[in-house]
């Protein structure tokens, strides 16, 4: 129904135009549906930026399995075989339509190699035509971007996370990961703090945060984390320039802009490994090491051990490696790599 | 043979006949109306690509919520950087931006004439009465709120308009306003997409910022 309201938008939308019908229709939402009106009803040539697909092959095979019960599949469906052939067979009906809406586009662009791999198996024909490619999103580097210097100075012994309290940032996971770490290193306790930096949209999001404030609670771990609720993102700043570990714990994260920040701004991170973090920024830089993947609370604790207790000379090298990485997230490359891709399409002269 | 022609039950002959003709009507009336379909898409694309009467280029982009401050948001402008930059020299591009929500608060609404300047940023459309209040005239002020969120600088000479769908709005339905609702974000962080899911729940899992 919502795919059927953003055509009707997009038909207003263009109808609007009246005698300057666009030539090339550019979409950056993801909103698919509307390839077709532009394109079939109007004519236009379309351009679309995809963050991410609406549906990916790892959704379908999850609701397969019904191996985990995830923010996506509520407790009750997940457990019902009937419920999940029928989300099984409407995901494949909307991954096909999907697939052939997302092939009238002339020029594919996606932000990281995961959307890359779903996208290029989703719209078949686009990728047939080989008009899909890689264009990492524009980030924020230079104003988090700290200098060798900064890399030297002693920072605080603070784990920072990045992230709204949404249940896909999987917040859990990072205090049973600390808890892990004190009672495997219990000298740690009182020396080593948590900083959960996010924003907090509705009363769910109020719930969930609740939710973990109660788990640290619990867990004995309420002086040891720090919640910092919907800051200015001057706060977000100060606490990148203090901290000395960044933790990411969001599985299969299309790109990971929170990741890219924290190295940028020199933090040793450790992201999980999986998705953008574990295939375009967690890699290695001129064959050095940038950051820490970790998947499971022991191999967060483990990462944060060694995050904590690394020589000062690696951890300077990994810093550093870490922010130059990230240079080809900027603004100034993303604005090479895009006027590049649309001057050789030819679509704004043709 | 008697009995059989007596019978008031149809016959296997009688029965084919009847089908072959309820599907004779049904490929008919399929083909009337892919005939029909086919005919009023080539026609409404006739309409719009012949009656295009623009001097430039018209580059559109769809993004309802364009000023949610989101990465999306971001990535929106980053393109008409680029767009400005590559229209820099030749002056050949005409940047529209569909929005359901008000780029900023100082946004005049606009009228459509006939006999208005380019220059002025407005859609010329003398047909469009009744999108007298539906239209945004663009003015100078939105670039020094993305050049002051997003540090990104857009040549002024660019031509951009932006019109307004806020009388469309309920077209996208509530579950996505709920999901702008949630997209709608302080300065507190990044995210990194606009996302038009099918389901609520799959849009929960589609908001991966």
């Amino acid at each position: 129904m919502e795919s059927w309201g953003t055509m009707r938008l997009a038909y207003q939308a263009l109808l609007r135009s009246g005698s300057e019908c666009p030539s090339v229709f550019i979409d950056t939402t993801g909103c698919a549906f509307t390839y077709l009106t532009a394109n079939v009803l109007f004519g236009c040539k379309v351009i679309a930026y995809v963050h991410y697909p609406t549906i990916s092959t790892d959704m379908l095979s999850m609701v397969w399995e019904r191996r985990r019960v995830t923010y996506n599949n509520q407790a009750y469906i997940a457990n019902s075989r009937i419920t999940t052939y029928v989300k099984l067979v409407y995901y494949t009906m909307f991954a096909v339509a999907y697939g052939t809406v997302g092939s009238l586009c002339s020029l594919v662009l996606v932000n990281s190699t995961w959307t890359f791999n779903h996208i290029n198996s989703l719209w078949f024909l686009a990728a047939l035509r080989k008009v899909i490619s890689i264009v990492f999103p524009p980030c924020r580097i230079s104003s988090t971007q700290h200098t060798n210097d900064g890399d030297r100075r002693e920072r605080e012994r603070i784990v920072l996370s990045i992230g709204q309290f949404r249940p896909e940032k999987d917040h859990e996971l990072q205090i049973e990961s600390l808890a892990l770490l004190f009672e495997k290193h219990p000298t740690l306790k009182g020396d080593v703090k948590m900083v959960m930096v996010g924003g907090c949209r509705g009363a769910c999001d109020q719930e969930r945060l609740r939710h973990l404030q109660d788990m640290a609670k619990r867990l004995d771990l309420e002086s040891s984390i720090v919640f910092c609720v919907n800051q200015p993102y001057s706060v977000v700043e100060d606490w990148l320039g203090k901290a000395s570990v960044g933790i990411h714990t969001m599985w299969n994260e299309h790109f990971g802009i929170g990741v890219v920040e924290m190295m940028s701004a020199g933090l040793i991170t450790i992201a999980h490994d999986s998705g953008g973090p574990k295939s375009d920024i967690v890699v290695p830089f001129k064959g050095k090491q940038t950051g820490l993947l970790a998947s499971t609370a022991e191999g967060y604790a483990d990462a944060m051990f060694e995050a904590f207790t690394m020589d000062k000379k690696v951890a300077f090298e990994m810093r550093k490696n870490a922010r130059l990485s990230v240079t080809r997230f900027s603004d100034e490359e993303f604005n090479r790599s895009f006027k590049k891709q649309i001057l050789d399409s030819g679509l704004l002269i043709s | 043979v008697a009995t059989d022609q007596n019978s008031w039950f149809p016959t296997h002959k009688s029965i084919d006949m009847f089908l072959t003709l309820v599907w004779q009507l049904v490929v008919l009336l399929s083909a009337s109306l892919a005939t029909l379909l086919s005919l009023w898409i080539i026609l409404h694309r006739w309409k719009f690509r012949w009656g295009n009467k623009s001097k430039k280029r018209v580059i559109a982009f769809f993004h309802p919520y364009c000023s949610s401050g989101g990465g999306g948001e971001r990535v929106l402008w980053a393109i008409i950087q680029v767009l400005g930059e590559i229209d820099e020299k030749h002056n050949f591009l005409k940047i529209v931006i569909y929005t359901v929500e008000p780029p900023s608060n100082s946004y005049t609404k606009g009228v459509y004439k006939n006999d208005q300047s380019p220059k002025t940023n407005l859609l010329l459309d003398s047909s469009a009465d009744s999108f007298i209040h539906s239209s945004l005239l663009f003015v100078p002020d939105v670039l020094e709120k993305v050049e002051e969120r997003f540090s990104l600088s857009i040549s002024a000479s660019l031509d951009i308009t932006f019109i307004h769908l806020n009388d469309c709005a309920h077209f996208l339905g509530k579950n996505i306003l709920h999901l702008h609702s949630r997209i709608h974000i302080s300065n507190s962080l990044q995210l990194t997409c606009f996302m038009a899911s099918f389901t609520s729940q799959t849009g929960q899992a589609d908001c991966r910022c």
